[in-house]
């Protein structure tokens, strides 16, 4: 596969959060405005990057048994990591995403990308992997943020926009509206896949 | 055994050049955060009384209160003043809310008096109890008597009206304004006198 096809393979045929459905809960938490969302989903692509990176490295050198444990390790260091840079050079942003930034150790995206590809790939097949996922759970959040963002409070960006700010639906904010947008889109993009056949 | 001494050792390993990387992005860090935070404070501090200095510029401009008999019961303070007066002072108060804990700087007259409140930070629901941090609800608290115990919601015969279908957020703000000012009226000679000594001093 070239590497445009393994980019647009995470992008959209295997779309973390509407194809494969993974990483539900931050998705459904934090969508509640663009911003939320971007600042979540270029986290979860930095820490999908170090840590397909680093297990790619060191996939000879992790023996199948303990690969769980020293995945999560892995994992958790990106995170720190990720959570102590953000406190100190984006504080508004940590704080909104609040508790969501040390939870994405367990945001079932980055785990299944190491589990199934970069502990059998090489590094460079690993990092664009982990490109495509992170881009495809960037803008899949950037999506569902925008709509709830655009309805719920009537800005974009937090920028008012005209019409929409007038009378916001308060509820595409709250946790309904999560769930709402998400299963109206991922009915839309279901309905749009299948017409195009399989 | 053989395996599992691998094992462990291979685990011990990945740990230790984990937390080599943490600790170097941790001291890094450490300096930035603790920035942040002071920066947090001074502009809530900067809310509830945007014309006055801090007094002693950053540093000394607060310092560690202790209720008499309760060493846990310390408090930072905020102290803003003009020349040698003391003008207003501010305390940091934390309410339980419905969605969470409720972060409220409380600013007050040096009489006692309440001269003005605001969110630091808070996680109540958008569009209800969010709405606390509204102008309407927080201007309904300055120039409060220095009395804190006549401090009440309307439906509890006070003067506070709460933000329409978010009782418990209103509660816990007026809760937490209301604890800081009882705290400062019972040591405000201490408060203030120690203030006048730092000015006095060398």
């Amino acid at each position: 596969m070239s590497v445009r096809e393994e980019l647009l393979r995470g992008i959209i045929r295997e779309n973390p959060t509407f194809r494969l459905v993974l990483g539900i809960c931050p998705t459904l938490a934090v969508t509640t405005s663009l911003a939320n969302a971007l600042g979540m989903g270029l986290a979860a692509t930095f820490v999908l990057l170090g840590s397909n990176a680093a297990i790619s490295l060191l996939r000879g050198f992790i023996p199948a048994r303990v690969r769980i444990p020293a995945f999560i390790v892995i994992i958790s260091t990106f995170v720190t990591v990720i959570d102590l840079l953000m406190a100190a050079f984006v504080p508004g942003l940590h704080s909104a995403l609040g508790i969501f930034i040390p939870l994405i150790v367990v945001n079932c995206i980055i785990m299944g990308r190491a589990e199934a590809f970069a502990s059998k790939a090489p590094v460079g097949a690993a990092v664009i992997d982990a490109l495509g996922m992170g881009i495809g759970f960037t803008a899949s959040l950037s999506l569902i943020g925008s709509v709830r963002e655009l309805f719920g409070t009537g800005t974009l960006l937090g920028f008012s926009v005209p019409v929409l700010a007038e009378s916001p639906v308060i509820i595409m904010i709250l946790p309904p509206g999560a769930f709402l947008t998400m299963g109206l889109l991922l009915g839309l993009i279901n309905y749009i896949s299948q017409k195009r056949g399989p | 055994m053989k395996e599992l001494l691998k094992l462990s050792i291979i685990l011990g390993l990945i740990c230790c050049a984990s937390a080599l990387a943490l600790g170097s992005v941790y001291e890094l860090t450490k300096e930035p955060i603790a920035r942040q935070q002071q920066l947090k404070k001074q502009r809530a501090v900067a809310a509830v009384f945007p014309d006055l200095p801090l007094g002693g510029g950053t540093e000394g401009s607060s310092m560690q209160v202790c209720a008499d008999d309760n060493a846990e019961a310390c408090r930072e303070v905020f102290l803003l003043s003009e020349g040698q007066r003391i003008r207003g002072i501010a305390l940091e108060a934390f309410a339980d809310g419905y969605g969470g804990p409720i972060d409220v700087m409380v600013g007050l007259l040096p009489d006692g008096s309440l001269s003005a409140i605001s969110i630091i930070s808070h996680s109540e629901t958008p569009g209800l109890g969010a709405n606390i941090t509204k102008e309407s609800f927080r201007s309904q608290f300055s120039g409060l008597a220095p009395d804190a115990s006549a401090w009440d919601l309307k439906k509890n015969g006070g003067t506070i009206d709460q933000v329409s279908g978010a009782t418990i957020s209103s509660a816990a703000v007026l809760q937490a304004v209301r604890k800081q000012a009882v705290f400062f009226n019972a040591n405000r000679s201490r408060i203030l006198s120690a203030q006048a000594e730092a000015h006095r001093g060398p």
